[in-house]
């Protein structure tokens, strides 16, 4: 027993002493842009399922407000664009270590992640609201839901997950690795309301197959901005002057148009009967 | 690679990886404890001569052990919640007992199986009843030769639970999950969940072994 003891502490001394080897004086590392000029490829990652910024359509390309934006992007630094898609959570590790050179997922630009990797400028404006089931016609509020027997589903590490931990006191929060599980929780019964962007819940109201209603007064403002590796002002600053002109152009308009205000583009998506 | 470790943000959530680590061990535990009896059982229908019982614990073992447990979570999470109206930690604790029933099952029937027919036979022919012979000749021996491969499951069974994490049971995982989520800290947070599960599972594999031990004294 006691060499068990032994063998056991010493693979803990190892895990953590092993690997916090000090990294020595800072180099002067090239830019991401630099970088990808020089690979001749850019590569984006972004969340998954996160109706209009990012979604799949039937043939399995990338589509959506973010994936135009950045498909532009690639063409003013005139390198190829390679979508990776994964989970939201994994995106800032993912910059960190290196696996994407930018990540564009609807993400809010907030002081915590800043810490950790370098935002440009905001491209879009929007904030959280929260949903309730079309059954539940008594809720007005969220405030209406912050009692100890009632649930809410949120998607973590969003910034509408932080939120609701914040100002729910009573209901439980309940993490779900997206917001499409965090709306089907809430469809089946499991949970009574779910937080997170305004865009969001527009779209599963107007999705038959989920039966929600939004409601809309902002709990709060977010601005969505590109995340880059932390301290890369050359990429940021690029980004920011791309974002000038990008931002008003006709392709920006003809791209909100598509994305927010018509809904053609649902039938690339959904499967038709 | 620029990463620098930070360790302090381990020390700093301490209190949450603690409330993670009792809701791991809790629900490790009580799978534990349901899928015992349910793979007694099952193991024990299925070597039993009547047809319809064998079919039934068969049926369990081949469907349960050809769904992947995350799918079986969800499912049970979201198809059967719906019905049965249970929250995430019940889901989680019915979906670990169910499929690590099939597979103490399995590990029972080999066990049984193991001990020599004559075993059985002299048992009866000594006047005990099957209901005697069972319990008191051939389920001791068999005890014995199916703890080793009991112990594995029960190990499997507490680092699978980690998977309860996708139906919002706010485990280990989970914990480091969130914690990853807003401290991006995710050399050190992960380093440090590997540690304590391992620490737990080696616990449990160093109880084994003294058990095993322990009988070992009526070879």
């Amino acid at each position: 027993m006691k060499k068990a003891i032994i063998v056991m502490l010493s693979f803990l001394l190892l895990a953590v002493t092993g690997c916090s080897q000090q990294a020595g004086p800072e180099q002067k590392a090239p830019s991401t842009i630099q970088k990808v000029k020089e690979k001749k490829k850019l590569v984006v990652g972004t969340g998954s399922a996160y109706m209009p910024f990012e979604m799949k359509d039937k043939q399995g390309n990338f589509i959506g407000y973010d994936i135009d934006m950045m498909t532009a992007l690639g063409k003013a630094l005139g390198v190829e664009v390679e979508f990776k898609q994964m989970k939201f959570s994994g995106l800032i590790p993912a910059l960190q270590t290196g696996d994407i050179d930018m990540a564009v997922s609807a993400m809010t630009i907030r002081g915590d992640r800043a810490l950790s990797v370098s935002f440009s400028n905001p491209y879009y404006s929007t904030g959280q609201v929260f949903m309730v089931p079309k059954a539940d016609t008594t809720t007005k509020s969220w405030e209406d839901l912050d009692k100890p027997d009632k649930k809410i589903a949120v998607s973590q590490g969003t910034t509408g997950a932080l939120l609701a931990k914040q100002i729910f006191k009573q209901a439980k929060v309940l993490d779900f690795e997206s917001v499409p599980a965090a709306a089907m929780a809430m469809t089946q019964g499991q949970a009574d309301g779910v937080v997170t962007e305004e865009v969001v819940v527009r779209e599963y109201e107007q999705n038959p197959s989920f039966q929600t209603r939004g409601i809309y007064d902002l709990i709060s403002t977010d601005n969505l901005g590109i995340a880059v590796p932390l301290n890369d002002v050359e990429t940021v600053l690029w980004i920011n002057s791309f974002l000038a002109s990008y931002k008003g152009s006709l392709e920006d308009q003809a791209s909100i148009e598509k994305w927010f205000h018509s809904s053609d583009w649902r039938s690339e998506v959904e499967k038709k009967e | 690679m620029g990463y620098q470790m930070e360790w302090g943000v381990i020390a700093d959530n301490l209190p949450l990886f603690w409330e993670g680590l009792l809701i791991t061990l809790k629900i490790s535990a009580m799978a534990l404890l349901f899928s015992l009896p349910i793979g007694i059982v099952a193991g024990l229908c299925r070597i039993s001569r009547n047809r319809i019982l064998s079919f039934i614990a068969s049926a369990y073992v081949e469907l349960v052990r050809g769904i992947p447990l995350l799918v079986l979570l969800l499912w049970i999470f979201f198809v059967l919640g719906r019905f049965l109206r249970i929250d995430s930690f019940w889901a989680a604790v019915l979906g670990l007992a169910i499929f690590s029933g099939a597979f103490v099952a399995e590990i029972i029937r080999a066990g049984i199986q193991s001990v020599p027919r004559g075993q059985m036979e002299a048992a009866r022919s000594s006047g005990m009843s099957y209901v005697q012979a069972m319990r008191l000749v051939i389920l001791p021996q068999a005890f014995r030769k199916v703890l080793p491969p009991l112990a594995s499951q029960f190990i499997i069974l507490i680092k699978d639970s980690s998977l309860a994490s996708v139906i919002s049971v706010v485990d280990l995982s989970l914990v480091g999950n969130n914690l990853v989520a807003t401290t991006f800290r995710v050399l050190e947070i992960w380093t440090f969940i590997a540690a304590v599960y391992f620490c737990i599972t080696f616990s449990l594999s160093q109880i084994v072994r003294y058990l095993e031990r322990k009988y070992r004294v009526y070879e």
